[in-house]
């Protein structure tokens, strides 16, 4: 057993195994700490070589919930948000951007699914709309320091505007934005009239875009 | 050095101004970038704001893949592909003249003026709005029928061929049921499927909501229920032979002729060009029979269908007196 193992080792060193039992144990040797994150990568470098569907597939079941997760805390819509992470992944699979990825599949995906929250924003949200991203562009999106904190400050102060609405007009706005229901739905839903729901939806979208255009 | 329990408290919005400081400066370099949107994927993971339904999100993710991909189908088993394209003109005519006789056997029924039939031709596809509001696609020869005065009482239809039902939920809870020759019986709340029932068997495929089916093995009597996304098939004595998940599909393709191939012999045409099209075919090379088919056709005629099999088998696929012959160049 013992000797079985440093064999297998000693062939993975090499690198000459890459059958993905063996990738378990590279992980436990102490002086090569691999995470769990990294070979569950590596396998997945391997599965794009021969089968990019199910690579993408592989990826789609680990990371779809955590992007879905992430971009909805720009756009506030679960709809939305699953529908620019399906592009994002079909994108991914149409154009074999896997191909020209070298680090990591995660990174890719999460500063991907940022710009892309961020360019549905500029363009249905902000009122002084800018020039959005090139979507071909994407593998080499400037990602400075400061964007980043900009990003991640976006997120926060996003947060709290929908947070400090009065509470009937955060309900009917996460009702109708982040379930995705119809503002007929919820004036039933809620005994209100259909012009009140209207304004709500209106305020609280308001304050949304009052938040967008606040960068210095 | 930025740690993950530093980061993680920095994505939860708890950082002091220092911290932020120092998470900028460490982002400078870009093995650290890296590092920080994988620590973030973690963190999601960990904190999810919401779940998302994976599985069904994925089957459509694998549908458009797999639709991008539609036109091209493929072939196993076959040295040399070589595209061939075939016009032909007469297939309209054969559909008219059989659509034709088809109305006119409709109407010699005897059970005409106490049944109400509705019926398609070869390589015709009729929509229909039962009474109570559901709508249904009926393919290419079927036919469907059922009592106008019972109807509101208890919503029954008889189907012998094929077609896709979406079926209005009633508020009173009453189900709706779809009868066939083969003794199979299904029993609906309010739903969308896909029902195949003729001689050689019966398939049924659930797109949306809940629906049991009622069936006879032998003398036995038996029930399945199934889910969304599954389908079943049962062969001519009533046996399951399948039961499996299929992509679902959207509505655009419910009104075409779709044809799915999954490591399907060529053998298998000898039942679906009949019972479709109402054209023998012949295929006189056993070898050829064994070629097996992969992929999904969706289209409007016989033509198209001929066209896009010769394209990608590169056999010499054509009619002659009424029949279709598949043969190697």
């Amino acid at each position: 057993m013992e000797q079985e193992k440093s064999k297998r080792l000693k062939l993975a060193e090499e690198g000459m195994v890459n059958h993905p039992s063996s990738i378990d144990f590279i992980g436990k040797f102490p002086h090569h700490e691999n995470t769990d994150r990294e070979d569950f990568e590596f396998l997945i470098r391997k599965k794009f070589e021969t089968d990019p569907t199910l690579g993408c597939t592989l990826l789609f079941r680990k990371y779809y919930n955590g992007l879905c997760s992430h971009a909805v805390r720009f756009v506030y819509s679960k709809e939305i948000a699953e529908d620019i992470v399906g592009d994002i992944f079909f994108d991914f699979w149409k154009n074999k951007v896997y191909e020209q990825i070298n680090q990591s599949f995660s990174a890719y995906l999460f500063k991907t699914v940022r710009n892309r929250c961020l360019n549905y924003l500029k363009s249905n949200l902000h009122s002084t709309s800018k020039t959005s991203l090139n979507e071909a562009s994407e593998m080499q999106i400037q990602d400075l320091p400061e964007d980043i904190l900009y990003q991640d400050d976006l997120i926060k102060k996003i947060n709290t505007a929908v947070n400090n609405l009065p509470p009937v007009c955060r309900k009917v706005f996460l009702l109708n934005r982040f379930e995705g229901k119809k503002q007929k739905e919820i004036a039933v839903e809620l005994g209100l009239s259909l012009r009140t729901i209207e304004s709500h939806i209106y305020k609280a979208l308001q304050s949304l875009k009052q938040v967008l255009s606040e960068r210095e | 050095m930025v740690t993950k329990s530093i980061l993680f408290e920095y994505f939860t919005g708890n950082s002091t101004v220092l911290q932020k400081r120092m998470i900028e400066n460490w982002l400078e370099n870009e093995r650290n970038k890296v590092l920080y949107y994988e620590w973030l994927a973690e963190w999601e993971q960990e904190y999810p704001q919401y779940i998302p339904d994976v599985e069904n999100k994925l089957d459509q993710f694998l549908f458009n893949i797999d639709k991008y991909n539609k036109n091209k189908l493929t072939v196993s088993g076959l040295q040399h592909k070589k595209p061939v394209y075939h016009i032909y003109r007469n297939a309209g005519y054969v559909a008219g003249l059989l659509l034709i006789i088809a109305a006119s056997l409709t109407l010699l029924n005897a059970d005409y003026f106490f049944t109400k039939n509705m019926s398609t031709g070869f390589g015709e596809i009729k929509e229909l709005s039962l009474p109570d509001g559901s709508e249904l696609t009926l393919y290419s020869n079927s036919k469907l029928s059922w009592n106008p005065i019972n109807f509101k009482q208890k919503r029954i239809v008889y189907l012998d061929g094929e077609a896709n039902f979406n079926i209005i939920h009633k508020s009173d809870g009453s189900k709706f049921r779809v009868k066939s020759k083969n003794e199979v019986t299904i029993l609906v709340y309010g739903t969308e499927f896909r029902f195949f029932t003729r001689e050689r068997g019966s398939k049924i495929e659930l797109n949306k909501g809940i629906i049991k089916l009622h069936y006879k093995e032998g003398k036995k009597n038996k029930v399945i229920a199934l889910s969304p996304g599954e389908y079943i098939s049962l062969n001519k004595e009533n046996k399951l032979t399948e039961r499996n998940k299929f992509n679902p599909v959207r509505n655009l393709e419910i009104k075409k002729h779709r044809f799915v191939f999954d490591n399907t012999p060529l053998s298998e045409l000898k039942n679906l060009i009949p019972e479709n099209f109402g054209l023998g075919i012949v295929i006189p090379d056993k070898e050829v029979e064994k070629l097996t088919l992969s992929g999904t056709y969706t289209g409007n005629s016989l033509n198209e269908l001929i066209n896009s099999l010769s394209a990608v088998t590169g056999l010499n696929i054509y009619k002659h007196h009424g029949r279709i012959y598949i043969v190697p160049y």
